[in-house]
């Protein structure tokens, strides 16, 4: 039937199947991320769109606070960085470093929700409650969205450490980290966009 | 398939000096610094308008090059995502702008 | 569970798969996903066609009471967000996933639990809509759904629209995402991209489709929930809000969405013709270029649909140039077929027919296309009967017919049964007759001025006689369509044997097994040419059989059963009832389901299990 053993034929099947997989993990990545970019741009367009069309209520330059906001914007600038580092030291067999800049990531993309929330509190004293007018009800749409996706790569960055510190996190499967590395950047990416159009334009206005 | 990616992946580290990624961090980080202030002052926007643009645009390139080399894949991926991010743009823009049409 | 020595361990040797009921909830096969999808979508249409029948039944003659107004306007709505979402886009779905990964010689999708997943988002979609004619009432407000007529103060059925449609766009996006990589990335050694039928490069535009028009159509869905839910004004003009901001956002999701209908169509179209006419595709490369720029342009058309809104000259004569231009690579499309059928040995199979059936109604229905993206005339014949004609000569001449190509062609090949080629045909004339009975008569009353959407006309209008063929084609077209399925369950119970390739057909479906074995291939196979299995039937260096692209290597390694995404599935619906009815707890419940479910099948490993295939290589 072969020349070669059936053991040998057989791994060196699994391996190109693993390999396959890790290519086919990526590139969905990136036609689903393509399909979010287009969600996120229906959102901000929307809030163009309304943008001063509200009949009610407090207006973005009564509520908005963009040196906090800004110190959100680096938090989350920094936290990519923290995430490629964790990806470099993925290729580098480094585990300890791995651990150590996801371990970052997290606490960065927690600081970032910290903000989100401290943020909405304060519009809720100033009376900007979700429903108050148009501005409010696509503000917190918008960045209720940003927020949560912010959350589940929290989460997904979490169990990643769990798993590295379980030892299921190995070499070979770099892509499980590099995913989530990509998830993380367009998060960000979004919201760079977001900071752009809402708040400093809004503040400029 | 596996000899292409171990191949980008050597590139990849070869190719990945931290210190860039410092440094351009670094840089986003002022530039963002800087129009906030601005638009804090509320300077005119023709003023702001080319800083502000600088920042966004350093920032998303900085992040779009984080996701480019992050990805130990071939250039094709990318451009499913950018077809998605053309049309992002499209359909942002053309709900902001359509109904002000006369 | 999932401990190292465990997850270290070699998958488990079995000689066959699992053919339980309990399987049919755990299975990742892309075929017994296809069989869902086929199954689920016949049902889906015909509980669309039974409300056709209702709603012809109550136009058959003027100013009659069989469905009042208030039943007429929910039958309706079910009828087009039906047919649109829970038949036709799943009856697609469930041929590209059977026949997709056969034909670029794959042993399956890229990734296996996601279609399981795409599956169980969209049943669950289809039972939170027609559970909403028990709880309260279904939706009525068209299947475009606008504002106001779905606005917070209408009826309870709206919510039903919005949760249902959610999930199954959340379905359409996770199917769009599997088949782009599974057609980048799994294709078999020699298939080229400019070597895939047709058919799959319908399955990646239509895919790309989905993946671009789903996502803005959720945001109007999710707004215009909030809209109802939380009192935000989105939609509101007294609120700042924008109303024709959703038919923005629907539209943009809407016209791509006429060309997910149509796409699949042509990719079985410019599957059956060279099949029956024994020649290839005349022109491929043209055709797949028309494919490409009908999917770009798809995008930028959207506004045709609201030229009588008031956006002014300069949009709509911008929308409407957009328009004229797709006619022009889908006239190349038509092209195509018919030179494919210029001097070719054609035989009229059942398939054929419909095939060929598809070309004169698809013509008809392109034509009045080119009429209503007219802005002036557009005014004129919006929101009357002759839409309804021209988007039914599109839908029924155009999509069905050609899904009804399909079942005759692709069927033996599922079921391993032939079906009856006399009652195939008689089926086919009573359909396509049928057809044209019900759709030609709407053209001329829609120009007399009968209005759509409306549950009555007045005798004054002159429209009785054109009403009553309608209605009686309607049931003509019923009892077609009931042929088709007497047809299936009497091959399903006594059928001839298919054999491997009942058409001596063209393409890598038909070098496998019928049914085609768990695995498709016992060996991937080696694509030396388009159309690979006819060159290998008649290459000079070939013994007419597909050659193999490997040494043979034993036991295949198949993906692992798995309830994850039925149950990630169960949960969405349980919060999306939650959200329906404002009950914090259950959405909760619901959500932390998926979550978990999310969570579980990231980090778990999926060992899967070595199929020992027994007997005879193929």
């Amino acid at each position: 039937m072969s020349s070669r053993p059936l053991e040998a034929l057989q791994q060196e099947e699994e391996e190109r199947e693993a390999a396959l997989h890790a290519e086919n993990v990526r590139l969905g990545f990136w036609v689903w991320l393509a399909s979010e970019a287009v969600f996120f741009a229906s959102l901000i367009g929307v809030y163009v769109a309304l943008e001063g069309r509200s009949v009610a209520g407090p207006t973005p330059t009564d509520v908005f606070d963009l040196p906090v906001t800004t110190l959100a914007t680096l938090d989350l600038l920094l936290s990519s960085l923290t995430m490629v580092l964790a990806v470099v030291s993925m290729w580098r067999r480094n585990q300890g470093a791995v651990k150590l800049w996801l371990a970052l990531t997290a606490l960065l993309g927690l600081a970032f929700l910290g903000f989100q929330a401290t943020e909405y509190s304060g519009f809720m004293r100033d009376g900007l409650l979700f429903n108050t007018n148009v501005f409010s009800a696509s503000f917190y749409t918008l960045t209720g969205f940003h927020g949560a996706h912010v959350a589940f790569g929290v989460a997904w960055i979490v169990g990643l450490l769990i798993s590295a510190f379980r030892g299921h996190l190995r070499p070979e499967e770099a892509h499980k980290l590099e995913v989530a590395g990509l998830y993380w950047h367009f998060v960000d990416v979004v919201w760079i966009v977001i900071f752009t159009v809402v708040y400093v334009l809004g503040t400029a206005a | 398939m596996s000899a292409r990616s171990e191949a980008t992946g050597r590139r990849a580290e070869n190719e990945h000096p931290i210190g860039a990624y410092v440094i351009s961090t670094v840089v986003a980080a002022l530039l963002t610094v800087a129009a906030v202030v601005l638009a804090y002052a509320h300077v005119a926007i023709g003023l702001l308008a080319p800083l502000l643009l600088a920042m966004a645009l350093v920032q998303i390139f900085l992040q779009i090059y984080y996701l480019m080399h992050l990805n130990r894949s071939p250039r094709a991926y990318q451009v499913i995502f950018g077809i998605g991010v053309a049309l992002a743009v499209l359909i942002g823009v053309a709900l902001g702008v359509l109904d002000r049409i006369p | 569970m999932a401990t190292a020595e465990r997850a270290l361990r070699l998958p488990e040797v079995r000689t066959a798969e699992e053919r339980g009921f309990l399987s049919w909830l755990m299975t990742v096969d892309h075929k017994r996903i296809g069989v869902l999808y086929l199954l689920t979508s016949t049902i889906m249409f015909a509980a669309g066609g039974v409300e056709a029948l209702l709603m012809r039944t109550q136009l058959i003659r003027p100013d009659n009471a069989f469905l009042g107004p208030k039943a007429y306007d929910q039958v309706l709505t079910m009828h087009g967000t039906t047919m649109i979402f829970l038949a036709v886009i799943p009856l697609a779905a469930a041929f590209f996933n059977y026949f997709m990964p056969i034909m670029i010689g794959a042993r399956d999708v890229a990734f296996p639990r996601l279609n399981a997943l795409s599956y169980w988002l969209y049943l669950a979609g289809a039972v939170i809509l027609y559970s909403s004619w028990f709880l309260g009432g279904a939706p009525d407000a068209g299947w475009f759904n606008y504002v106001p007529l779905s606005d917070a103060f209408s009826g309870p059925g709206e919510n039903f629209y919005i949760l249902g449609l959610l999930l199954t766009g959340f379905s359409s996006i996770v199917s769009a995402v599997n088949f782009i990589t599974t057609i980048i990335n799994m294709r078999a050694p020699g298939m080229s991209l400019m070597r895939m039928p047709v058919f799959v490069w319908g399955t990646f535009l239509w895919s790309a489709l989905l993946l671009f028009s789903a996502p803005p159509f959720s945001v109007a869905l999710i707004l215009l929930l909030l809209d109802r839910i939380a009192g935000t004004g989105f939609f509101v003009p007294a609120a700042g809000g924008n109303a024709l901001m959703w038919q923005h956002l629907f539209w943009i999701m809407g016209h791509p969405e006429v060309y997910i209908l149509a796409v699949p169509a042509w990719g079985i179209i410019s599957e059956v013709i060279p099949a029956f006419a024994r020649k290839p595709l005349f022109g491929y490369r043209g055709a797949v270029i028309a494919l490409f720029a009908i999917t770009s342009l798809s995008f930028t058309v959207w506004s045709h649909h609201m030229f009588a809104t008031g956006m002014g000259p300069v949009v709509n004569d911008a929308f409407m140039v957009t328009t004229k231009l797709i006619s022009l690579p889908t006239g190349a499309l038509v092209f195509t077929w018919l030179l494919t059928l210029w001097g070719g040995r054609i035989r009229y199979t059942t398939a054929m027919l419909y095939a060929v059936g598809f070309l004169p109604v698809f013509i008809v229905g392109g034509l009045t296309g080119l009429m209503l993206a007219t802005a002036p005339a557009d005014l004129q014949l919006t929101d009357t009967y002759f839409v309804v004609g021209h988007f039914h000569y599109v839908a029924v001449g155009g999509i069905l017919f050609s899904m009804l190509a399909a079942a005759y062609y692709w069927l033996p090949k599922m079921t391993g049964k032939l079906l009856d080629e006399r009652l195939g045909k008689w089926s086919f004339w009573v359909t396509f007759v049928g057809f044209n009975l019900t759709f030609f008569p709407m053209h001329l009353s829609g120009l007399l001025g009968m209005p759509r959407r409306i549950y009555t006309y007045s005798p004054l209008l002159g429209v009785d006689v054109y009403n009553l063929l309608s209605t009686v084609g309607a049931y003509v077209l019923g009892v077609g369509l009931l042929l088709t399925i007497v047809n299936v369950v009497r091959s399903l119970a006594s059928g001839r044997k298919a054999g491997a390739d009942p058409w001596d057909a063209r393409t890598l479906e038909w070098a496998t097994p019928s049914p085609v074995p768990a695995y498709n291939f016992r060996v991937i196979p080696l694509v030396r040419s388009r159309d690979a299995l006819w060159y290998e039937k008649h290459a000079a260096d070939g013994d007419g059989r597909v050659r193999p692209s490997e040494e043979v290597a034993g036991a295949i390694h198949m993906p692992g059963l798995t309830y994850l995404p039925a149950l990630l599935s169960l949960g969405l619906l349980v919060a999306a009832y939650g959200v329906n009815f404002k009950l914090a707890w259950l959405a909760a419940l619901g959500g932390l389901v998926a979550f978990y479910s999310i969570f579980r099948q990231m980090f778990e490993a999926d060992r899967g299990y070595l199929l020992e295939p027994r007997g005879e290589s193929e």
